[in-house]
């Protein structure tokens, strides 16, 4: 991963990329880190990211976070490159191993996020179609209603009960199914 | 905004969180609110709204082949079944061991398998003195329970005929709809049948087997532990009084009486046989009373107010010699009796088990279902077991849920300590 990244500066400098923020706070990323982002990768090959990629549904406080993570898998990406062609020496694989745990320490980290920031990050993976981060953070959410009441799941969301009582008897009523 | 922002999130992202949960705990998450409903019910792989199967266990004690055995019934009436195989940790045997009186005896062995439940198609086998496990027949998953805590064992009432199975009798494999978490309970058993607290094993979470407090109870022992939705029931050691333990809240209250007097002379209770019963998925308690040549055993069923109706009256001459199948005695419209007899023809003579399914009539003047046992009217035989002392039943269905999630959660926990 180290090799990818120190190959050629230049024309990495070259393919830098501006991303606008719905707040017109100007970003500036590398192809490699934006092209994380499926929706930005089209808009590339489409050749109309010149004058800068406006984002008018991210704040710049979001991108700024998807960016920090969008950077630490693009060089995580570039190292799984390496690895399937040229490098298979054992020393190789525990340099691979060591790099995965760090990433997975960094996505622990990146997790800790308040609810409301949780949700806007969703929001913007799925906007920007970034695959990882959002099986990242759908996996935290899906994690935090594990275990709970439909009741602890309401409140922790602040998710309004509109079903009536006699919808919900007919749901409890099925939820016995192992039974009948 | 409102805070969370659940409003905002598309439907397909939604439905990406959901379905990283299991299918089982998903389902009851159409609980939350109406868009959630909407969401399982159209967008997740058909929840199978799969009728549970009857399972029929056999234990492996008494028999020459020395092994247990599982059945499912995959067609009731047909009689269509097949076996179940079990982990190998189940099968090895102790040595077959000829028990007194294995004739029409509840009596079980403290060898051998035995299961404690079965909850969504998972099994819950109890081995030898103690060693629980849980097994997944469809994935062939297998968790170990770490061992309960350790209790005084009960001295033999004297004169009595304390069952010594004691080992596996106290415990109970719950699963608790509402939070969608497997437990498994144990009431200890002190030799005066009372007890402060009993043991709580949540499947999936860090700590151990926990004590929870459950101050002044009893447990009449010979009438069953019973769960069904996540409420497991006992009977208070003066056979008055219904128990119940909600596994969800985790206390015990008195929920109910039981629907009849039950004699405590010893001379007395020897004409009634009594036990909680799991009815279709529902509490239920038999009572049998001993006639000479014929028996009428009675089935209540207790009501969502608490009341109980009486369900079912079999009525059974005396040379039928079937009982009620036990836990598991109804499935759908049918009645389950088991049978025991002893084929001695051949030597060595071999037991066979069978179990048989009974349509109720609905009689109006007993205003409950009837199912008259007698030479004419044998109900319709679903399953025969050869070399098998008795058969438990239990309700099945065939479930992909797996097992993973909980002993990589364990074993993390384990690492932590």
């Amino acid at each position: 991963m180290a090799s990818a990244g120190s190959g050629d500066e230049k024309a990495a400098a070259a393919a830098m990329i501006t991303l606008i923020s719905s707040d017109n706070e100007k970003f500036e990323v590398t192809e490699a880190t934006a092209t994380l982002s499926q929706t930005i990768r089209h808009m590339i090959e489409d050749g109309c990211t010149d004058g800068g990629v406006p984002l008018p549904n991210v704040t710049s406080k979001i991108l700024a976070r998807v960016i920090e993570y969008c950077k630490k898998h693009a060089t995580a990406a570039a190292g799984e490159e390496g690895s399937s062609s040229s490098f298979s020496d054992a020393a190789f694989l525990e340099v691979d191993r060591a790099f995965l745990e760090e990433l997975e320490e960094f996505d622990d980290a990146f997790l800790e996020v308040d609810r409301a920031t949780l949700f806007d990050l969703i929001l913007a993976a799925n906007y920007l179609d970034i695959k990882g981060l959002l099986n990242l953070t759908c996996q935290k959410v899906a994690d935090s209603v594990k275990g709970k009441t439909p009741e602890q799941i309401r409140e922790m969301y602040n998710i309004v009960n509109d079903l009536t009582p006699e919808e919900e008897a007919e749901i409890r009523r099925e939820t016995q199914w192992a039974f009948e | 905004m409102d805070e969370g922002g659940w409003g905002a999130i598309p439907s397909d992202t939604l439905v990406g969180i959901l379905l990283r949960l299991l299918p089982t705990p998903r389902r009851r998450l159409r609980l939350v609110c109406r868009h959630w409903r909407h969401v399982i019910d159209d967008r997740m792989p058909a929840a199978r709204q799969a009728r549970a199967k009857v399972l029929a266990f056999s234990a492996d004690q008494g028999s020459s082949s020395g092994r247990p055995r599982a059945y499912v019934l995959d067609g009731l009436i047909e009689g269509r079944s097949s076996e179940l195989e079990l982990p190998g940790t189940a099968l090895p045997a102790p040595p077959p061991r000829r028990r007194r009186s294995p004739w029409l005896d509840h009596d079980e062995s403290d060898q051998g398998t035995r299961i404690v439940g079965t909850c969504n198609g998972l099994i819950c086998l109890c081995l030898g003195r103690g060693d629980i496990f849980l097994f997944n027949p469809v994935t062939g998953e297998e968790l170990v329970v770490p061992p309960p805590p350790p209790q005084p064992l009960p001295r033999p009432a004297a004169g009595g005929s304390y069952h010594d199975d004691d080992a596996t009798h106290g415990f109970c494999f719950t699963y608790h709809p509402e939070t969608g978490m497997y437990k498994i309970l144990r009431v200890p058993r002190h030799p005066n049948e009372t007890f402060d607290a009993v043991h709580v094993f949540t499947l999936g979470e860090a700590a151990p087997w926990r004590e929870v407090p459950a101050p002044g109870s009893s447990c009449r022992f010979e009438f069953g532990i019973v769960a069904v939705r996540g409420v497991a029931y006992w009977v208070s050691k003066d056979a008055k009084r219904v128990v119940s333990f909600d596994l969800g809240g985790e206390r015990a209250a008195v929920v109910a009486k039981l629907p009849v007097h039950v004699p405590s002379e010893p001379w007395l209770r020897r004409r009634y046989t009594c036990s909680l019963a799991d009815v279709g998925g529902r509490l239920g308690f038999t009572v049998c009373h001993n006639e000479a040549m014929t028996s009428k055993t009675e089935v209540f069923v207790l009501e969502e107010r608490m009341t109980w109706i009486r369900q079912y009256v079999v009525l059974m001459n005396d040379d039928q010699e079937q009982q009620l199948a036990s836990p598991l005695l109804a499935h759908g419209e049918h009645l389950l009796t088991e049978k025991r007899v002893r084929v001695t023809g051949d030597r060595p003579e071999r037991m066979v088990a069978a179990l048989y399914a009974h349509r109720p009539r609905e009689d109006r003047a007993l205003r409950c279902g009837v199912v008259p046992v007698a030479a004419r009217s044998i109900g319709t035989a679903v399953l025969g077991v050869c070399d098998c002392s008795g058969l438990q039943t239990f309700p099945y269905v065939e479930t992909t849920e797996s097992l993973l999630v909980y002993t990589v959660a364990m074993a993390a926990a384990r690492l932590l300590a």
